[in-house]
């Protein structure tokens, strides 16, 4: 067995109102994959953000190679040899690869100020060569994928000698192929005798890779564990502190009539010839890998895009869908899959979030009734069980699973005919997220009609009436509840490419 | 590593509360403890001729700073803001020459033109997408040069008596009561005041304005016509500008084609004072007053201490670093 | 957030401190206030007493103009030498708007009188009603405004200038030749009274030709690539003089020609800027007309302190513009103005 090359402990943080962490500890051996695991909100990013020298503990002490440590910035860490790869990538997007891997440390000339680029492309299209990339070095960083920035950023830490490295949900916006090369890569660095520190929400991710599991909870230390001694059920529970019976709690729900029915409508290099219909109460999941489409027709269908032709039928009525006022005022919402991004105004209120597609029903004249607002939206804050300080709290300031509770909150403000969900539980804990599944079922109890897009086959399978697969900006087929098994769906999104 | 240790827990309810009052407060610490040197150091400042006199002073400046709040707000700028003034001033002054009579006329043709040059810079920033630098960059040109062609190059004397009672008048006469009077820009800044205040409060247009300025993609998606909301703001603010360039050219007597010159910078230096977010999403109609207010009693202290105007230069900036800062800390709360 | 608090007060007040050292060496104490009580008693009644020390305030246009600082310099010099005032000195920073709040401010803070600077012709009347309204004097220096006010204007006429420099060039050329001029900023009060003044001069002479006029607007680089563009278009010969607005377009002119081996070509510049008499005592440049600002500010503070003693105002003082043509009469300007 090595010995611990990094050890934490003690480790307590404090924000205003908030204890992050109240005693955290982490001790990881040199060559071995030890996941950090907790809900939302456990305290795992504040607990990497001290390791990594952004934040200062209050109290606890970090031990690295057996030398106690202080950290104040990330370069000190980097200069110990703990790297970071963060969840959202930032690479110079217009620089190369070889620029991008020895940023900050760039091979001179000599001893002039003068870069030596021959150098570093040569050395960076050594080191692209050792991990089986099929880039070179001149190429810039704009042209890859996420995961193939991902592995740039992994080259980068490796190369600069970091012998413990921290990957914050890395796969979240990989696909399966993408997946398997980057745990390639990851057993590649245990051989080498480098740690990884790996966070991520998928537990089969977690049982394929992971020797050991730390699990924090409410910014405290829970217990570490070897892999091998636990099992799902078993991990959940150190997790949530709870046992989930039913994380997919499918309701019983009548089906009506139809509400939406989408003909033929096809966005050129984007989508084509799409149809299908949604029924009131009905749970519609459109499932494929990433840069299906899927996205893309739900944009098209409330008015962030323009479809190029195709019919829209809402409650048999056609309807022209120009720009989101125009799907709102068809009783259509879209929660979007990016919550930061087009979901909510993070540096706003809860309240003026939830209420701003409704802003309208609350004014008298021209200026706002706050009264009837702030009653309207505390109502529903509490029918969806948003756990906040109070309306005035700013939406970013929230969790993961609160801050899409906050979205769900606004669009059911309207009482829309139609929810559509994209990626709904991604990036939510395990609690929240059977939270937001339960609130889906009732919804659809209520006469709802629902899309939910997901790339998570379990919770599409367990929460969807019908599934709709798409691949390559098409439908690729259909199938009925009860009528499939998890390798149909998986099959028919990768379509023939297998 | 302890150097937080002391941090207080327990300030749990409230704590978006807690968080705005340190925000005012670093403010109103500022203002107050510039106010106490000077009153410290000149027997002059505190004398209420005087601080009627700052009042006045910030006022143009305050009625900008209002309008450029909103615009900021929005996450734009508009640098435009001191040749709209000039329109204003010329336009009205020029109708006044030729017809003697007509000041209301004079006033809403003189505001209305300020604010149909501003659409210049609302189609290119709301419609076309152009940055709001570069375009109230083109309109601030543009303006200075329509402001120069319509006086021919020369000042235009206004002799309207009652338009100069704006800018130099009193509410009630100071001579007459013995006390001190109130200044006709001051009430005009008041009323601007509450009417921005009102607007970005109490109304949605004002509530689109900072969903806009915070995230236009989720505004966009949340049913928020962004163009329509971006295109009123600066049509606003540049209503505001005339607003302004009456009130300069009430207080200068006459619309020159050159006036307010540089007048943008001290907008948007009291708008980032008051803590308003260059990023957009963020800001206060009482932090913008607070901002100005700090300027103006900057000026007129450094005025009365007689210090160079070399020096001034080097103490306002500074002060400006130091106000900024002191707002970012008291934001992030730490 | 209370050490920072206090870090930035501390700051603030060293700041202050600093800086109201440097405001004290200068004219104003108006830190001590059984002055200020003083002064703003004896404005009640200023006939009376004579012998006192009269607090005046004086707000200028830019100091950042080489020949308002000599102005300003010129203020202060006369307030260490003369003990019977006080003089507190205020930089408008050429905004009308801050000239009148200054104004206000400096009535505020009590003083006797007022000597204004005036930074524009329409916009700055409104500071003489302040003043009025205050019921302190107020005279007008090098600059008009359009309210007359005033009790006194001391200045100088500007179309004398252009008189006085006309005729230099004359004298230069014996009466025969061509001229060039370099004007300021089109419409600007002195480019239209110089340039009077210049063609009423050359207007005399017959055999001198004003062959081009252009606008350099007040700017050397703009005056540079004028005359540049001349002496392209003009070979040897057929420019004997060129006449600039002021100094600094002069000295641009000066730096085209220099550059262009162009010596022949006579420059004459209009203020006395130091580097234009240092060309002057160079030989660079021909002859610079000198606007005495010092001798107009001597004058404009003893109008006001004889106003203040009781006397009759005398409503226009003019001075006198001086040639300045010869190494010796440059060197008298430049020490004076060092």
């Amino acid at each position: 067995m090595e010995k611990a090359i990094l050890k934490m402990e003690g480790i307590s943080k404090s924000f205003p109102g908030v204890k992050a962490l109240d005693g955290a500890a982490i001790e990881v051996r040199a060559g071995e994959v030890h996941a950090l695991m907790g809900e939302n909100g456990a305290g795992k990013s504040t607990f990497m953000k001290i390791l990594n020298g952004l934040l200062e503990p209050d109290e606890g002490s970090i031990e690295f190679d057996g030398k106690k440590v202080e950290i104040h910035s990330p370069s000190e860490a980097l200069g110990l040899g703990i790297a970071m790869i963060y969840q959202e990538l930032n690479p110079i997007k217009d620089m190369t690869i070889a620029d991008n891997i020895f940023l900050g440390r760039e091979y001179t000339r000599g001893n002039s100020v003068f870069v030596d680029k021959g150098k570093a492309e040569a050395e960076a299209d050594k080191l692209l060569e050792e991990f089986g990339m099929p880039v070179r070095a001149k190429t810039h960083m704009r042209g890859l994928s996420i995961a193939q920035m991902q592995m740039i950023e992994i080259i980068k830490a490796v190369s600069s000698g970091a012998r413990l490295i921290v990957m914050d949900e890395p796969t979240s916006s990989l696909t399966d192929e993408e997946i398997t090369i980057l745990f390639q890569t990851i057993h590649d660095l245990k051989r080498n005798n480098v740690a990884v520190i790996y966070i991520s929400h998928r537990l089969e991710e977690i049982f394929q890779i992971a020797d050991t599991v730390t699990v924090l909870r409410d910014g405290k230390y829970i217990d570490s564990k070897k892999a091998g001694e636990l099992d799902r059920d078993s991990l959940i529970n150190m997790m949530v502190g709870r046992r989930l019976d039913n994380i997919f709690p499918k309701k019983e729900v009548e089906i009506g009539g139809t509400v939406l029915e989408v003909k033929h409508i096809t966005r050129k290099g984007v989508f084509e010839d799409i149809s299908f219909h949604v029924r009131a109460g009905e749970i519609v999941g459109f499932y494929g890998l990433v840069g299906a489409g899927r996205s893309e027709v739900m944009r098209a269908l409330f008015g962030l895009d323009r479809a190029d032709c195709g019919e829209i039928w809402m409650d048999g009525r056609r309807i022209r869908i120009k720009k989101p006022q125009d799907a709102i005022a068809n009783g259509i919402a879209l929660v979007t899959e990016d919550r930061k991004d087009t979901g909510l105004v993070l540096c706003r209120s809860i309240r003026e979030n939830i209420a701003l597609p409704s802003l309208g029903d609350f004014c008298r004249a021209a200026f706002l009734d706050k009264e009837k607002e702030n009653k309207k939206c505390d109502e529903i804050a509490g029918k969806l069980t948003v756990k906040m300080s109070g309306l005035s709290q700013e939406a970013g300031n929230l969790s993961g699973g609160n801050q899409q509770k906050v979205v769900l909150c606004k669009w059911m403000m309207k009482n829309p005919r139609l929810l559509i969900l994209d990626e709904p539980t991604r990036g939510i804990d395990v609690g929240a997220k059977a939270e937001i599944h339960s609130l889906m079922g009732d919804f659809a109890k209520a006469g709802m009609a629902i899309i939910m897009i997901s790339s998570e086959l379990p919770e599409i399978i367990g929460m969807s009436d019908r599934i709709i697969v798409m691949g390559e900006g098409k439908i690729r087929g259909e199938f009925k509840i009860g009528e499939y098994s998890q390798d149909d769906i998986l099959k028919c999104a990768l379509g023939g490419k297998k | 590593m302890m150097a937080f240790g002391g941090n207080k827990e327990g300030a749990l309810s409230g704590q978006k509360n807690f968080k705005q009052y340190l925000r005012s407060y670093a403010l109103v610490i500022i203002f107050l403890g510039v106010c106490a040197v000077f009153a410290i150091a000149s027997p002059t400042f505190l004398q209420p001729t005087n601080i009627v006199g700052v009042f006045r002073q910030i006022a143009i400046n305050g009625v900008l700073a209002l309008g450029m709040t909103l615009v900021i707000i929005t996450g734009g700028i508009d640098l435009s803001v001191g040749s709209l003034m000039a329109i204003t001033g010329v336009v009205s002054a020029m109708i006044l020459e030729n017809n003697p009579n007509m000041l209301a006329v004079a006033l809403i043709v003189g505001i209305g033109a300020a604010a149909l040059m501003s659409m210049w810079t609302a189609v290119l920033v709301a419609k076309m997408r152009i940055a709001a630098f570069i375009a109230s960059l083109s309109t601030m040109t543009i303006a200075r040069g329509v402001a120069l062609v319509v006086a021919d190059g020369i000042p235009h004397t206004i002799k309207d008596t009652a338009y100069s009672e704006i800018g130099n008048g009193y509410l009630w006469d100071p001579a007459a009561t013995g006390g001190v009077g109130f200044p006709v820009l001051v009430l005009i800044l008041i009323v601007v005041a509450v009417i921005t205040a009102v607007i970005l409060y109490n109304t949605k247009f004002g509530r689109y304005i900072y969903a806009v300025g915070g995230n236009e993609n989720a505004a966009e998606a949340s049913g928020v016509n962004v163009v329509k909301v971006k295109f009123w703001t600066y049509v606003l603010n540049g209503a505001l500008c005339g607003v302004a360039g009456m009130m300069l050219a009430a207080r200068i007597t006459s619309g020159q084609p050159n006036a307010a010159t540089g007048y943008e910078l001290d907008a948007i230096t009291a708008v980032i004072i008051g803590g308003t977010s260059m990023a957009g999403g963020s800001g206060k109609i009482s932090g913008t007053i607070i901002g100005a207010l700090i300027i103006g009693v900057l000026n007129n202290g450094l005025v009365l201490l007689g210090v160079s105007s070399y020096y001034q230069q080097i103490i306002k900036g500074i002060i400006i670093a130091v106000a900024v800062l002191l707002d970012m800390k008291t934001k992030k709360g730490n | 957030m209370k050490k920072l608090t206090a870090v930035v007060l501390a700051i603030l007040l060293v700041a202050m401190v600093a800086v109201g050292c440097s405001g004290t060496a200068e004219p104003s104490a108006s830190a001590d206030p059984s002055k200020a009580a003083e002064s703003s008693e004896s404005a009640a009644q200023p006939a009376e007493d004579a012998g006192k020390v009269w607090k005046i305030g004086i707000s200028t246009q830019s100091w950042e103009h080489e020949f308002l600082k000599n102005m300003v310099n010129a203020l202060q010099a006369i307030d260490e030498s003369m003990p019977d005032v006080e003089l507190v000195i205020v930089d408008s920073e050429d905004s009308v708007e801050k000239q009148l709040n200054d104004v206000d401010t400096l009535i505020a803070q009590g003083v006797d009188g007022i000597i204004l600077n005036a930074d524009s012709v329409e916009g700055s009347s409104q500071a003489v009603v302040a003043a009025k309204n205050a019921g302190i004097p107020l005279v007008e220096l090098v600059s008009l405004t359009e309210n007359e006010d005033y009790d006194t204007f001391v200045g100088t006429d500007v179309k004398a200038s252009g008189l006085l420099a006309g005729e230099m060039v004359a004298d230069m050329l014996g009466g025969k030749g061509k001229v060039f001029e370099i004007q300021g900023v089109m419409g600007h009060s002195a480019q239209i009274n110089r340039g009077a003044g210049i063609a009423e001069t050359l207007e005399k002479y017959p055999d001198i030709e004003l062959v081009e006029s252009q606008s350099g607007e007040f700017t050397k680089d703009k005056a540079m690539s004028v005359t540049e563009a001349w002496l392209a278009k003009y070979p040897a010969g057929e420019i004997d003089a060129i006449i600039a607005h002021n100094d600094g377009m002069a000295l641009g002119a000066m730096n085209a020609c220099i550059s262009a081996n162009r010596p022949e070509i006579k420059i004459i510049g209009i203020d006395g800027d130091a580097e234009a008499l240092q060309a002057v005592i160079d030989g660079t440049m021909a002859a610079t007309v000198v606007d005495d600002v010092e001798t107009e500010s001597k004058l404009a503070v003893e109008e006001m302190v004889s106003i203040l003693n009781g006397n009759e105002p005398k409503g226009k003082i003019l001075a006198e513009y001086m040639p300045v043509k010869t190494a010796e009469e440059a060197k008298v300007w430049l020490e004076k103005r060092q």
